[in-house]
Parts: C-alpha cells; sequence; structure tokens
C-alpha cells in the first residue's frame, strides 16, 4: 500500500452512498457543483441502512387535514422524543418533508398502492397520525441512485474514507482508499458530508453472529469517529437502539407486520403491549423493545409474534411485504419450518445500535444546525449518523437539505482551501501498511469481539455508574491494542479501521451514559442507580467531544438548538 | 486473489453447474465478501470472507441463472440464547 495515492479535487464530497448521501449529492450537482462520493459498500442502488429496498415511508402531505400538516406533527415531536430533541433542526426537517417527497415521486418512485391506486397510509410507531405510506419501495433507491449518475458525480466504490482534512476548524476534505485496489485518495474539498450511518457490531444478540445484525453491519461509526477525531461535537450518544426480531435472526421485517395488525404475546399467550402503551403494538418502537426486555426479565418470555387473527388477503400482503425489506426472510421461515400465517414465532431482542434508540427526530450521532452543517465549519452530516434521524424519510429529507447547505457554503467560502496535509497521508498509510506487514498482532476479530462483550454486559440495557465505569476502563484499556492491530489483506485493513470506529464509538456512548444520571425512553437510557426521568435536572442534551484526555461531556439544555453549543469562531473562513 | 475459508460455514452456496461466471455476486456484495476473478470463465466466485455475511441474499437476488443459494447456519435457524444473558449484568 505504500505506492501512489491520488489527488483529487471537488467542491462537494460525500461519504456514503447511501439514502442521505446521494440526496445531499442531488442538489450539489442541481447547483452544478462537482460530487466526488466515496462508498464503502456498493450501495448507490439500495439502502445504506438496509441493503435492499424500503416498504415504508414516513412523511407529512400537506393533502388539507390537520394532522396532515407539518405543524401538527411537530407540536408532537417533543412527546415523540421523550423532551430530547433539537426543535429548531426537527423543524426544519418536518416542514421540509412534502417539498422532498415529491421532488423523490419526480424521480420515478411510485408510492402508490397498486391495487388501491393511491398512497397506503398507516399509523405506526406511535406517531399521532398515519404518516407511514405502505409501498412496494424494491426500487426506490435505485430511482434516487440514477439521479446521482445522471448528475455525473464520481462515486468511488468500495472506497474507505479513513480520516478527514481539518483546518482552523474548518473541513477540506479527506483521505480515503480502496480496499480492492490498494489505492489511495487524497481529497481536496470546498464542503463534505457525512452520510455513513448508524454503528452495529457494536453489542452481542441470540445468533451470536457479530454480522447478523438488524441494520448494515458494515455501518461502523466510520463518520461519527471521523466527526469527533475532527472536533465535532455529537450528541445523545448514550442512548442506544434495540428492535425485535425473530429469534436467531436480526433482520427487520418484523415491524412491518405488527405495523399491519399482528400482535405480541408472551409464553402465557398474553397480549401483554396494553400494559405498557395505551396503543399497544402501535407504540414507539422504543416502547415495543423495552416492553419486551421487561417481559424476557420477569421471567414471561419466550416473546412470539402472533399473525393467526389475521385475514387471509392480510396475510398474503404481509407475505409479500416481508421480502422487500430483507429479501431472504420467506426463505429464512421456510428453512426454520415455521409460517408464521399459521405459527407462533419466537422472538428476540436484536443487538444494540447507536442510531435514534427507537424514536423519530432524534438521532445519536453528530450534533448538526438547520442547515445540517456540524460544529466544524463545511462538515455536514445526514441520515442515521446525524442528530435528527427519522428512518429513510430523515435520511432523505436532511441529505437533502444538507445538499443544499453545501451548496450556501461552497458559494460563501471562496478563499483557496488549505494544501493537503503530508504528514497526515503518510502517518494514516503507515499505519495501514503497518497492520497489513503485522505478523504477531492482534486480530481484529477478537478486538471487537472484546467491544461486544463489555458492551452487552455494561452499556447495553440495564446501566449503573459501577458498570460504566468498568466498561470505560476496559475500552481505554483495548484501545492500547490498537497499535497492534493485524489485517491479513486489504479487506483486512478496512475491518481493523471499523472495529476501531466501533470501540471508540462505545467510549463515546459509556461516557454519555455516564453522564445522564437519569433514566429516559425506557430501556434506551436504563440507569437500574438512577430508574426515574428527572425533567427538572435533565431536560439537557449530552454533548460529548474530543479532549485532552478522550472524550469530554457537556450538557446543553432543551430550550436551546444544539448549534447554540458550536463554537465556529476558530474558523479559518 | 481470495481463497476460500474451509473452516467457516459459508451461507452462499454457488452451484458449479449452472454458475456462469459473471462477476455481478462479486459486483453487488455490500459487505466485499465475493470475489470473482476478471475474465476468467474456468473459475467459479469465491466467498472469501463467509463469517462477514449479513445475510441479505442481494447475490442471490441478482444472480441470472440462480445459481446461489443463502444456507442458514444452526445458530439461526434453531437457535437455543436465553435472551436474558444478552439483557447485560447488573453492577451495583
Amino acid at each position: 500500500m505504500a505506492g501512489y495515492f491520488t489527488m483529487l479535487e471537488t467542491d462537494v464530497l460525500v461519504v456514503g452512498g447511501g439514502v442521505a448521501g446521494s440526496m445531499a449529492a442531488i442538489p450539489a450537482l442541481e447547483a452544478g457543483l462537482k460530487v466526488v462520493i466515496c462508498e464503502k459498500g456498493k450501495v448507490l442502488d439500495h439502502c445504506g441502512s438496509v441493503g435492499c429496498g424500503v416498504d415504508h415511508y414516513l412523511t407529512v402531505m400537506d393533502t388539507g387535514p390537520e394532522w396532515d400538516t407539518p405543524e401538527f406533527l411537530l407540536k408532537h415531536v417533543p412527546d415523540l422524543t421523550d423532551g430530547i430533541v433539537d426543535m429548531v433542526v426537527a423543524g426544519r426537517v418536518i416542514r421540509e418533508m412534502p417539498r422532498i417527497f415529491r421532488k423523490i415521486e419526480s424521480f420515478g418512485v411510485d408510492f402508490k398502492d397498486k391495487k388501491l391506486g393511491t398512497y397506503y397510509r398507516l399509523r405506526s410507531f406511535g406517531l399521532p397520525g398515519t404518516y407511514h405510506i405502505n409501498f412496494d419501495g424494491t426500487d426506490f433507491k435505485k430511482h434516487i441512485g440514477e439521479r446521482v449518475r445522471k448528475g455525473k458525480a464520481s462515486v468511488l466504490m468500495r472506497t474507505m474514507v479513513v480520516q478527514l482534512l481539518v483546518k482552523d476548524n474548518r473541513a477540506y476534505g479527506a483521505l480515503a482508499f480502496n480496499f480492492r485496489s490498494g489505492e489511495w485518495y487524497a481529497i481536496r474539498a470546498k464542503a463534505v458530508v457525512l452520510a455513513a450511518g448508524d454503528v452495529n457490531r457494536i453489542s452481542h444478540n441470540a445468533s451470536g453472529l457479530a454480522f447478523d445484525s438488524w441494520h448494515f453491519p458494515y455501518n461502523t461509526g466510520d463518520a461519527q469517529a471521523m466527526g469527533y477525531h475532527a472536533g465535532a461535537q455529537l450528541a445523545n450518544m448514550e442512548s442506544v437502539e434495540a428492535t425485535l426480531t425473530p429469534k436467531g435472526f436480526s433482520t427487520q421485517g418484523l415491524n412491518a407486520l405488527v405495523s399491519l395488525g399482528a400482535y405480541f404475546v408472551n409464553k402465557s399467550g398474553e397480549r401483554f403491549m396494553f400494559r405498557y402503551d395505551k396503543k399497544g403494538e402501535n407504540a414507539r418502537r422504543a416502547v415495543l423493545a423495552d416492553a419486551v426486555i421487561n417481559e424476557y426479565l420477569l421471567g414471561n418470555g419466550p416473546i412470539y409474534l402472533d399473525c393467526r387473527h389475521l385475514s387471509e388477503e392480510m396475510l398474503d400482503h404481509m407475505e409479500h411485504t416481508l421480502q422487500v425489506d430483507r429479501y431472504t426472510l420467506p426463505a429464512y421461515y421456510q428453512q426454520k419450518g415455521v409460517n408464521f400465517r399459521t405459527e407462533l414465532v419466537e422472538i428476540s431482542v436484536s443487538e444494540l445500535s447507536i442510531r435514534r434508540s427507537g424514536v423519530y427526530f432524534r438521532g445519536s450521532g453528530l450534533a448538526v444546525d438547520e442547515d445540517g452543517e456540524t460544529s466544524v465549519c463545511g462538515l455536514f452530516a445526514a441520515g442515521d449518523c446525524a442528530t435528527v434521524s427519522g428512518g429513510i424519510a430523515g435520511a432523505a429529507v436532511l441529505g437533502h437539505i444538507a445538499g443544499e447547505g453545501t451548496v450556501k457554503c461552497v458559494r460563501k467560502n471562496t478563499a483557496s482551501l488549505p494544501e493537503i496535509d503530508k504528514a497526515a497521508i503518510e502517518s494514516v498509510r503507515a499505519r495501514a501498511s503497518a497492520s497489513l506487514g503485522r505478523k504477531d498482532g492482534v486480530a481484529w476479530k477478537a478486538f471487537e469481539g472484546e467491544t461486544r462483550d463489555v458492551v452487552t454486559d455494561y452499556v447495553g440495557v440495564r446501566r449503573t455508574a459501577k458498570g460504566l465505569q468498568m466498561a470505560l476502563d476496559t475500552l481505554r484499556a483495548l484501545a492500547k491494542k490498537e497499535p497492534l492491530l493485524k489485517a491479513d489483506d486489504l479487506h483486512g485493513v478496512m475491518r481493523v479501521e471499523e472495529a476501531v470506529n466501533v470501540r471508540l464509538n462505545a467510549e463515546i456512548m459509556a461516557t454519555a451514559s455516564l453522564a445522564r444520571e437519569e433514566t429516559r425512553t425506557g430501556s434506551a437510557h436504563w440507569r437500574l442507580d438512577f430508574p426515574k426521568t428527572d425533567d427538572k435536572n435533565w431536560r439537557k442534551f449530552v454533548i460529548v467531544e474530543r479532549g485532552a484526555q478522550g472524550p469530554s461531556v457537556r450538557t446543553l439544555s432543551v430550550d436551546q438548538p444544539l448549534s447554540a453549543a458550536f463554537d465556529r469562531s476558530t474558523s479559518a473562513v | 486473489m481470495a481463497k476460500q475459508n474451509e473452516a467457516v460455514f459459508n451461507p452462499i452456496r454457488i452451484n458449479a453447474d449452472t454458475c456462469v461466471r459473471c462477476d455481478l455476486c462479486d459486483w453487488i456484495c455490500p459487505g466485499d465478501l465475493i470475489y470473482k476473478e476478471a475474465d476468467n470463465k474456468e473459475k467459479l466466485p469465491v466467498v472469501a470472507y463467509p463469517d462477514e455475511c449479513w445475510y441479505c441474499g442481494l447475490c442471490q437476488s441478482i444472480c441470472p441463472t440462480n445459481a446461489i443459494t443463502v444456507i442458514f447456519p444452526e445458530c439461526m435457524i434453531h437457535n437455543k440464547t436465553d435472551v436474558v444473558t444478552l439483557l447485560g449484568k447488573v453492577l451495583e
């Protein structure tokens, strides 16, 4: 890997070609800017978080009724997020929803139900209206990817961005490498959008397979880690997310069945969800997962999914929907020998991830302002790595907002960019080369496994100060092994970088969890030593940023937007 | 060129009789697991990192001759894990 590297110049660099990254690229391309997208997988035609298509899309459409207006939904956002939300950014996202929805429709995405000839809108996840369009979104991302291609963005596939270039709190590019060819890129850009998704592979699940995860296991908090190193602020990192999955296969798709009318029952056959929320199975995802966790802890497991009461027509519809989110789900049920139409399906709690803790409009990740810009000038974030997140629609809308933000940023900042930091290039490349040549080093799988062990046991759904402190000590000790990590090949170099990012995200999560001395959103942040929600003292964001001794914490009242904590005075531009 | 790791369960089964040795499975795999030597009509695609599979089935869905089947391992099909063990240890 010590050979050449390619220098690239662009207006906008986008890290991640999922929904948020692609939607960010589109307005930049429309404005005539040069765009480079670095994509670790090859997901330009698929969603970055779920790999396949989508089966639901959340939007207000402004069709007339009050519930369908942005202001109505916005009024409910504090309740939906248990009060911890950046209302300024959430407000912009929700108000932009109808415009972005129609723009995606204009790309050729057909949101209408073929039988009904109109939108099939459902109420789910505790939302105060039928905001979820249930549709066949197999080609949803293909249409968006097509737009990016038509706009002539340069897309570097199988390319991982490993470090941002920042000077005087201003981002001016990044360093990346292609893990097939070993080619290095030094990319100078006037604006950078981080859209590399959530943090997975961070705790254990039922199958024990690290890559069997609900969301994409190849999303490893790269954006959060790089943003942190670049000096960007992160918020809500204490909130963890789990979902409910068929036991043994951490797949999405189960919640879609629930929104179509399936029940959860415990070992006694009791439909218990109403004990936890008056909306029953229509409660927020955080509440659903929390209820099942509680049922298991009460000894009421196993917990099952029950579809037996549904009509043949609905079961047919469900069967068709199953494979939209995850193509292999029907084959899984077949190999398992379970017929969900006539039998109970045992379910489990998935592994944990850092995303948006089962609620809409409160993301865990890089703090952004209403243009999607982080506390570092010229550095934007959108999708599951940003502090306002809302599934596919959230990624699409904030992605587009961030893309428009880059256009403003590029036009405003006409000063020339700094020269690329040659020392940074050499240091990053030397680190990669050393891991590749190391014979007796630490295997990334073992290293990452240690992160998962400690997160599962002490940073998961039952937290105490003592456990979190022990986790932090262990994670910091683990960091000392990073210079010893070894890779067998270029692919392994990428996995080493990912394993390092997963560990750092775990440390940030443990740091934020220790700071928030209360419980909020059930098991998303459940402190056994502070079991109550404390609105008097904790209507605050926990903000984490790089300090001299590792992650440092501060808090900010939720009455202010996160950008109130941004200090851009040191910026050169 | 990456080699098949025989010691690890391989969920991506490629039928050598029906595989036409194109590179679509290599092209689409989001985890960079499948490697197909370019311009070699003799060699099958290699599942180089089978334990990093996400079980998404994109390889199976794109295969032009249905030569790929995704097989789930025993720990996913008949899972015996006590869910409570995933819910953390309590240190007070």
